[in-house]
């Protein structure tokens, strides 16, 4: 590591050496003016003199002043929504008008990670969202506001409750491995782990997740660029398969100083709710349960029906456990600004908020962003650092209450006591606020730090240093104080425990760069060489508690009577490759472009540890043709394909060594020691090829936008492990098994401006995604472990169940298949039932209208699904948990369609069994699908003239604020039934600028 | 050259330091302590789930006979078709059974490879390799009571153990008399812990002597008996509440709980009271078996009564919280007794092996039975004795009525869907389709 610090000093210090040399001094002028449009004054504009590096940018009234050198100077007025003008300066004063541009897709610059593409020069697939599009959104995490905008991205909440995780697909799912379906994350060109799960929060953030973006200001970036062919993924090599997320924070504009503030106050509630049974309904099928089931005298614990338990009380679970409104507040301090040759933005932001259990737990981030660029005199020497550091606390109840809330008796007793203290009912009340005596906290910190310099030797030779630092810290707490149970249970703080859990990682990567572009007569080549050498460091340790002295001592688990030290675990990933890329432009119109990489890891063993990745890429710009170029219809055509090579080794560390890993198991007080895996050093990368190819059209001078893209990915070489006999001891060894998975799909997105006029404006985008997946081989799948998970031939998001065949008039229970004929249901040989539980098609329909000073934007997301209803979590109806109303339509002789089984309060084995065969039928898998109001923006800008604020923006955000849905369930978003649904937000905020 | 430099650096680059939680194969057996660690993972997973441990054949072969009543409800837990008789190839425990025991089978042969090829002094050595040589020959004698024919491998080389095929059960019991003979060699007679945690020589004895009444060897089985039973270390037990302490000197061999404090497994599973069961209870047919004076009725079997109705629990083991007083045994001295008493009626000794038969029954309380009886009679009344003496311990009721061959007609009058085949476990599913070489399946399935 040393020897690379010192290399990457000594490249800086040549860097910033020979930029000090070109700095230049020159005798000046000074020309002034206002900027105006249609009558308005423009701000923003930036404005340089033709062949100097001087810049300026108009203020808010349209004003402007630069310094001019030379004879005949000419000045370039620049601003990304007007087309360029050039003023040949006569006078000292000189008053501009611009002329809004054409809607044009030629400015759009993507960002392609090592390199930067313009969209009309494009050969791959790179989809782009924007901060306009994602600014002051009332969300915790960016990727809620990018739901429905990309086309080809299926994003899931994982629930309502903030700082849990997210399912993101990019093109689907290559890998068999759940695990081996994340994104690479990368923050201004820095790597972050996207591996990260709780020790300890599974019963609160489902499937223990957490996001790498949580914590981010949606405000503090300025882009973010979803890669998805092989022509964009290809250069991330080993670590591209499933697409790659790249984010750009914001940097400052070259001007006058800004200085913006930003505050807006959210209040929230869960988006869905259930309609369940009132107490009169509830207490009648308690009732017939037991009369169904052939009990007289009612048990002396079934409280709620048999007179212990008030029978007219009608507590609404929903609005008592999770229907508190949950307030969030933000609050955003920037400062921008910048002279000709640097710029500097500085941004804080703090969020905090309270949840919808109740106003006690919450979560709370804060985010500090800095970027700072700079050039030299002769723009040769480019620099730029940027920092984003955030810092969460998340404290959150123990246990997500939703399925408390939709199970409870209606008529329950109250929560508190007269004197405020938890009402145990004479201990026959498992009273649900007790939980709240139990809290999961946990605090990270990141901080990411990216640095890079480029120095243009030559014309043709530009060399780039790209470095940066990810660190992240998390820390956990579980704590379980006697007093979540009841009191008649007994137990004291002896009872009592506390979990903690801490992880860190440090990772860092440096990439020295070198690029050239050379252009002669109708030919442009640009090439780009690079490597890469990243390190990354985990630790992890833990301690566990049981038995306080008091529960005022529980947070210091060094005073508990049993500690449980976890191991300390160190690991370590390196990572080193080269890469490159080359791009060819004939007469702008034909493009071909080349990318390779070359990729070590230390996660495959010695003879496994590189690869080889690479796509090609072409364009056919046909509207640059002589027959197409003078259409009056047709503006815009382009033609691309894209082929190529990517992996993934998201497979863990360590995979290939021969070890002992240190067991549970313990005999007379040793620690055993058991051999870790069986060994094998020889495997290697997952390994997609992808093929894309596209249409893209412009239409009426670009008012109208088409894009069509087909994609078909396979991915082989899955690490699943190749399924082996018990005999061996073990069920699988670590080994690239040939099986196959294949992802195609379409992708359509359209953007038109619809009308257009002095004052207003109103366009739409739409997207959609008709993704499909099949599983082309397995060999070996009968024995392994995934038998149940998967079938060859069908989508990866099938589910294995019974055949669900109505109520059998005899029994009165369900009926189902029994699909092997020996008399009873069982798994695995009569749940063989496929069903594709997956996406259909998705998509977002989103339109902007604006008029004055009014802006307004409506996102409606869809999604075309099945999924898993209510059934698959139902209990028993008749038992002492409520029921959705659905339930009433019940079997009977008189009701011999009825869709549920005669009530049983649970003491019927045959119908208990039958409930769990049910859970997992046909009949609990329906339709899913739904349209969602994504997101209403609406925002005002307040005319304010010659005052010293610049700009006043009031604005209003609504997230999720109507579902249109038949889904049979609490909320069709979901990745784990039974947790928080995605939140129904309003948001007021205002933006002043200074 | 740079690209030659960049490669070689690259690679130097790519060595990630070892991960502090594991240790390489080489290095567990460089070490006396780590090697034991080793160990340790063996035993402690014959506790925690293994045909010996305390939920392991005692339970399932128990209510698969006519010992155990099960009240499982689940469908997906293979217990229940397993006491219903209706174990096919994918039942979840059949598979659990074979799989937990050829993990334990490869722990123990990486144990043996790993210490063969170390320097360790020669002490430990034998006797680390003679423990793990023994618990393998355990685990496969037992496994082949429940599969009958199965592989066999002293290897750790996934290429071969992927393709095995089935050694047969008279092989593998010869197989078998030669390692544990090994065993017995490599291991110390003294214990290596008073707690007779540890099988020491005469543990490895007590299997060899099984083995020999299995093989018909019965004059070596004798002969090995009567080594055990006049060793001075073992005495028999005449309290029959402290049959199941853990410093009764009776106990030739007993697993330690994975925790201090830990109840047994045993003293767990079979516990209900005030409730009606939710895993198993004792038969009516167990339970009338018993004389009404035999103090083990009174002594190790408790009656809860519920709702009106009785059921019967085992309560060989009686510490439910904060155990100090109990271990899982697993050989204690009166199944020697027993043993011995077989292979003496096998040799038509009837009339010395009848004290070997009295010897449970006078501790129980009960009159000894008349040292003229036949040798046919005394048969009948030795096996009476070993279902009233070894109910819910270790599968012996099987396993027993299995050698006897006294399977069918005990349990078709009693268990309505017992069928002939049911001698023999079905061969998982899985091991059938992932390793073809060792079909066919079990007659039957």
């Amino acid at each position: 590591m040393k020897k690379i610090l010192f290399s990457i000093g000594s490249i800086s210090a040549t860097i910033m050496l020979s930029a000090m040399y070109n700095l230049v001094h020159a005798q000046t002028s000074t020309v002034s003016g206002t900027i105006t449009s249609e009558g308005k004054p423009v701000s923003g504009v930036i404005i340089s003199q033709e062949g100097s590096t001087q810049t300026t940018v108009s203020s808010g009234s349209g004003k402007y002043q630069i310094n001019i050198t030379g004879e005949s100077p000419v000045i370039i007025f620049r601003h990304p929504l007007y087309a360029d003008y050039k003023l040949q300066v006569i006078d000292a004063t000189h008053n501009i008008e611009l002329q809004p541009k054409e809607n044009s897709i030629e400015e759009v610059v993507l960002n392609a990670g090592y390199y930067k593409v313009k969209d009309r020069e494009r050969t791959g697939s790179i989809a782009k969202v924007t901060a306009k599009e994602i600014e002051n959104q009332p969300v915790v995490n960016v990727l809620s506001s990018v739901q429905g905008r990309v086309s080809g991205v299926n994003i899931t909440q994982g629930s309502g409750t903030s700082g849990g995780g997210f399912d993101i697909q990019i093109r689907g799912k290559n890998s068999l491995r759940t695990e081996g379906n994340d994104p690479l994350y990368i923050i201004d060109g820095v790597p972050i782990t996207s591996e990260n799960t709780t020790k300890y929060g599974n019963t609160i953030l489902p499937n223990a997740a957490l996001n790498p973006l949580n914590g981010i200001n949606p405000n503090e970036i300025e882009s973010i660029e979803i890669l998805k062919d092989a022509d964009a993924t290809s250069i991330y090599g080993s670590r591209g398969a499933n697409g790659v997320v790249l984010i750009t924070t914001k940097k400052g504009k070259k001007g006058k100083l800004n200085l913006i503030l930003n505050t807006s106050y959210a209040l929230s509630n869960a988006a869905s709710k259930m309609k369940l049974l009132n107490t009169e309904q509830y207490l009648q099928m308690r009732k017939k349960a037991y009369q169904n089931d052939g009990i007289t005298s009612l048990p002396a614990t079934a409280y709620d029906v048999n007179g212990i338990w008030s029978n007219t009380k009608n507590t609404d679970w929903q609005k008592l456990l999770i229907g508190n409104t949950m307030s969030s507040s933000l609050s955003q301090f920037s400062v921008n600004g910048g002279q000709e040759n640097s710029s500097f933005l500085f941004s804080f932001s703090h969020n905090e908020q309270t949840s919808v259990y109740t106003a006690n737990f919450g979560y709370k981030t804060n985010s500090i962003l800095g970027t700072y660029t700079f050039n030299s005199k002769d723009k040769k020497f480019v620099g730029s650092v940027s920092n984003i550091s955030t810092f969460q606390t998340n404290n959150q109840i123990n246990e997500d209450q939703t399925s408390k809330a939709l199970l409870l008796s209606p008529n329950a007793p109250q929560l508190y006591t007269e004197d405020g203290s938890v009402n145990w009912e004479n201990n026959t009340f498992t009273n649900p606020v007790a939980i709240f005596n139990s809290t999961y906290n946990n605090k990270s910190t990141s901080l990411n730090q990216s640095t890079s310099l480029s120095y243009e030797f030559y014309p043709f030779l530009t060399v780039k240093l790209n470095g940066g630092i990810n660190y992240q810290n998390f820390s956990e707490f579980s704590f379980k104080p006697n007093t979540m149970y009841n009191p008649a249970y007994g137990l004291t703080s002896a009872n009592s425990s506390a979990f903690n859990n801490n992880r860190s990682n440090l990772s860092y990567i440096v990439e020295p760069q070198i690029s050239s572009t050379e252009e002669w007569g109708n030919n442009k080549i640009q090439a780009l060489f690079g490597f890469t050498l990243q390190k990354s460091i985990s630790e992890q340790s833990g301690i566990q508690g049981y038995g306080f002295e008091t529960n005022a001592l529980i947070s210091n688990i060094a005073a508990a009577k049993l500690t449980v030290v976890s191991d300390q675990i160190r690991t370590e990933y390196n990572f080193a490759s080269l890469f490159a890329r080359i791009n060819y432009q004939y007469a702008t119109k034909y493009i071909i472009n080349l990318t390779g990489r070359k990729d070590g890891s230390s996660r495959f063993g010695p003879s496994n540890k590189f690869a080889y990745f690479g796509s090609i890429g072409a364009a056919y710009i046909l509207s640059e043709e002589e027959f197409l170029k003078n259409s009056n219809v047709l503006s815009f055509t382009k033609i691309r394909a894209s082929l190529g090579t990517t992996g993934s080794d998201k497979i863990g560390d360590y995979q290939y060594l021969d070890t002992y890993t240190v067991s549970s198991n313990i005999y007379n007080a040793i620690v055993g020691i058991k051999p870790t895996r069986l060994y094998n050093p020889n495997f290697s990368w997952e390994k997609t090829l992808k093929f894309e190819t596209a249409l893209e059209l412009s239409f009426l001078k670009n008012r109208l936008n088409a894009n069509f893209a087909i994609y078909s990915n396979s991915s082989t070489n899955q690490l699943v492990g190749i399924p082996l006999p018990f005999t061996t001891g073990f069920t699988s060894i670590q080994s690239n098994l040939p099986a196959k998975v294949r992802n195609t799909g379409l992708e359509i997105d359209l953007h038109s401006i619809n009308l257009k006029g002095k004052n207003w404006k109103w366009s739409t985008n739409f997207n959609i995604t008709f993704p499909k997946s099949k599983l082309i081989s397995f060999d070996g799948i009968e024995g392994s472990t995934y038998n149940n998970k998967y079938v060859v031939g069908e989508p990866l998001s099938i589910v294995k169940v019974y055949q669900f065949e109505g109520i059998d008039p005899i029994t009165g229970t369900y009926k189902f298949k029994d699909v092997n004929g020996d008399g009873k249901i069982s798994s695995p040989n009569d749940n063989v039932i496929v069903e594709n539980i997956g996406v259909r098609n998705f998509g977002g329909l989103q339109n902007n209208l604006s008029f004055k000073n009014w802006s307004c934007s409506i996102l409606f997301q869809f999604v075309k699904q099945r999924n898993w209803n209510y059934n698959h979590i139902m209990s028993t109806p008749g038992t002492m948990n409520n029921q959705p109303r659905e339930v009433l339509d019940v079997w009977s002789q008189e009701n011999p369609s009825g869709l549920y089984m005669s009530y049983s309060a649970g003491g019927n084995a045959i119908k208990n069994t039958a409930q769990l065969n049910f859970q997992n039928s046909t009949a609990a898998i329906s339709d899913a699908s739904f349209i969602r109001l994504k997101n209403i923006q609406l925002s005002y800008k307040i005319p304010v003239s010659n005052s010293i604020l610049a700009d006043a923006i009031i604005y209003f955000q609504g997230q999720n604020l109507l579902t249109l849905t038949k889904y049979f369930g609490l909320d069709p978003e979901f990745l784990t039934q039974g947790f928080l649904p995605p939140l129904k937000t309003f948001s007021i905020g205002a933006q002043l600028k200074f | 050259m740079i690209l030659l430099t960049s490669q070689i650096s690259c690679e130097r680059w790519l060595e990630a330091d070892f991960p502090n939680n594991q240790i390489t194969t080489s290095e567990v057996f460089a070490d006396v302590q780590t090697a034991d660690a080793a160990l340790a993972e063996l035993y402690g997973s014959l506790w925690s789930f293994s045909l010996i441990s305390g939920d392991g054949m005692g339970a399932i072969m128990g209510t698969y006979t006519d010992d155990l009543k099960c009240y499982y409800t689940a469908t997906t837990n293979g217990i229940l078709d397993l006491y219903n008789n209706q174990q096919i190839a994918t039942n979840t425990i059949v598979e659990k059974i074979w799989s937990t025991s050829y993990y334990q089978i490869y722990t123990a042969n990486s144990i043996i490879e790993g210490v063969s090829k170390s320097n360790l002094p020669i002490n430990d050595k034998n006797r680390i390799m003679g423990e793990a040589l023994f618990v393998r020959s355990l685990i496969y004698f037992m496994l082949a009571q429940v599969y009958k024919d199965i592989p066999y491998t002293t290897t750790t080389d996934y290429s071969i153990n992927a393709h095995l095929t089935k050694t047969s059960y008279n092989n593998l019991l010869q197989i078998l008399e030669q390692d544990v003979e090994k065993a017995s060699s490599l291991i110390p007679e003294e214990y290596k812990n008073n707690e007779r945690i540890y099988p020491n020589r005469s543990v490895c004895q007590f299997l060899l002597g099984k083995i020999k009444l299995y093989l018909g060897k019965s004059a070596d089985a004798e002969f090995i008996f009567k080594n055990i039973l006049s060793s001075s270390s073992y005495v028999f037990q005449n309290d029959i509440l402290k049959v199941f302490q853990k410093t009764s000197t009776h106990i030739i061999w007993q697993l330690k709980p994975k925790n201090n404090g830990d109840t047994t497994k045993e003293a767990n599973l079979y516990y209900f009271q005030s409730a009606a069961p939710s895993t198993y209870s004792l038969t009516q047919n167990l339970v009338s078996s018993f004389d009404t004076n035999d103090l083990r009725l009174s002594n190790w079997i408790a009656t809860v009564s519920f709702n009106n109705q009785t059921y019967y629990r085992s309560y060989k083991y009686k510490n439910i919280a904060s155990n100090t007083t109990e271990y899982s045994v697993i050989f204690r001295l009166e199944e020697a007794y027993q043993l011995l008493a077989e292979t003496l009626l096998k040799q038509n000794k009837t009339f010395e092996a009848i004290p070997y038969i009295n010897k449970t029954r006078l501790r129980a309380g009960l009159a000894p039975i008349n040292t003229s009886i036949s040798n046919d009679m005394a048969f009948i009344e030795l096996k009476k004795e070993s279902r009233k003496e070894f109910f819910a311990e270790h599968g012996i009721r099987f396993f027993n009525l299995k050698r006897w061959g006294d399977l069918n007609d005990i349990l078709l009058p009693q268990k309505q869907n017992w069928k002939l085949f049911h001698s023999n476990f079905p061969l998982p599913q899985k091991e059938l389709l992932l390793n073809p070489s060792i079909n066919p399946q079990n007659e039957g399935y």
